[in-house]
């Protein structure tokens, strides 16, 4: 998939780390490290060429890594990889819409804040689809996108911030935390159409998980509170995005009228 | 650093102290930083550059593992 850039660059050819490659194999190489990483990562010989399209895709899994690297037990997402490519997009004159797939357990608050911000701020049509589960920090960056979908078996934990990990140069209070907390409620009340208290009741309901406060929301739940704007998949989410897309252009062709 | 998630963190945090060799090195062009997973094997952990089109090339992906020799 890698028509955005040249592939002839103008930077001389130097030595440097390649790529394994079997002597007197040169060209055979790449495509032969490939499928067996492939095979080894994913279960699949080759994998099939992407046509192009103006649509992007990025996942948003496992643990949101922030600024620490977590053990590799952990599968990552890594926000630092994240955000430029974000950047990218919004940038790149190909690519029109973008389609945010998670199925995520949380992670690290900055880190998850730092990618629901830069969705937010970004001019091009974004969806969101959460599958699987959206908890914790992944309600904000489920929230961002312009529209969010969630399917129907999915499900989003809403509850308290609290102190695990490390806090180094600020105080380990109450206070403290709390305030990280009111960072999360606001940007999910500004960016969805649940109401800051309604989220809050959600935090601290009790009854709903086994050893801990807060809320689990499934499917429907999720929309019903406000949280999410439909109940859908794959399907529904690319659908709405190419609608949002051929609105954008819509009304940029009209002149910003739009009908 | 404050971790939110639903995983205790004894689990995601388990192996922490453990020693991880990182060596920064260049790539297609691209600076990476690689974690050395064996003699010479490594796996990229993340891309430093300044243009944002490298990100999303496939190649230099994080968790691609390559040769170093």
């Amino acid at each position: 998939m890698n028509y955005y850039r040249d592939d002839e660059s103008d930077q001389p050819e130097k030595p440097e780390i390649t790529p394994h490659q079997e002597p007197g194999e040169k060209d055979k190489g790449a495509p032969q490290r490939s499928s067996l990483q492939s095979l080894t990562q994913l279960g699949q010989v080759s994998m099939p060429v992407p046509p192009k399209t103006d649509e992007h895709c990025i996942t948003i899994i496992g643990q949101v890594e922030g600024h620490m690297v977590l053990p590799p037990q952990n599968k990552t997402t890594k926000y630092e990889h994240i955000v430029p490519q974000l950047v990218a997009v919004e940038q790149s004159p190909d690519i029109k819409g973008l389609l945010l797939v998670l199925n995520t357990v949380g992670g690290d608050v900055e880190a998850g804040l730092a990618i629901a911000e830069m969705i937010v701020s970004m001019s091009k049509p974004t969806v969101s689809l959460v599958l699987g589960g959206g908890h914790s920090i992944g309600v904000p960056i489920a929230v961002s996108a312009q529209r969010s979908f969630i399917a129907a078996t999915a499900t989003m934990t809403i509850h308290p911030l609290r102190l695990t990990g490390f806090l180094i140069g600020v105080p380990q209070t109450y206070e403290y935390l709390d305030k990280m907390q009111d960072r999360v409620v606001n940007f999910v009340s500004n960016n969805s159409d649940i109401s800051e208290a309604e989220f809050r009741s959600l935090m601290f309901k009790t009854g709903d998980l086994m050893r801990d406060i807060g809320t689990v929301l499934i499917g429907q739940e999720a929309v019903d509170k406000g949280l999410i704007t439909h109940v859908g998949g794959l399907g529904d989410a690319r659908k709405k995005l190419r609608e949002l897309i051929d609105e954008k252009e819509g009304s940029q062709s009209e002149g910003g009228e739009g009908y | 650093m404050i971790l939110y998630t639903v995983m205790p963190s004894s689990v995601v945090l388990e192996g922490l102290d453990k020693d991880r060799e990182f060596i920064e090195l260049e790539m297609n062009g691209c600076r990476l930083v690689i974690e050395r997973i064996s003699e010479n094997q490594g796996q990229i952990e993340r891309i430093i550059s300044s243009s944002p089109m490298d990100y999303l090339d496939p190649t230099l992906a994080p968790g691609t593992v390559i040769s170093l020799n």
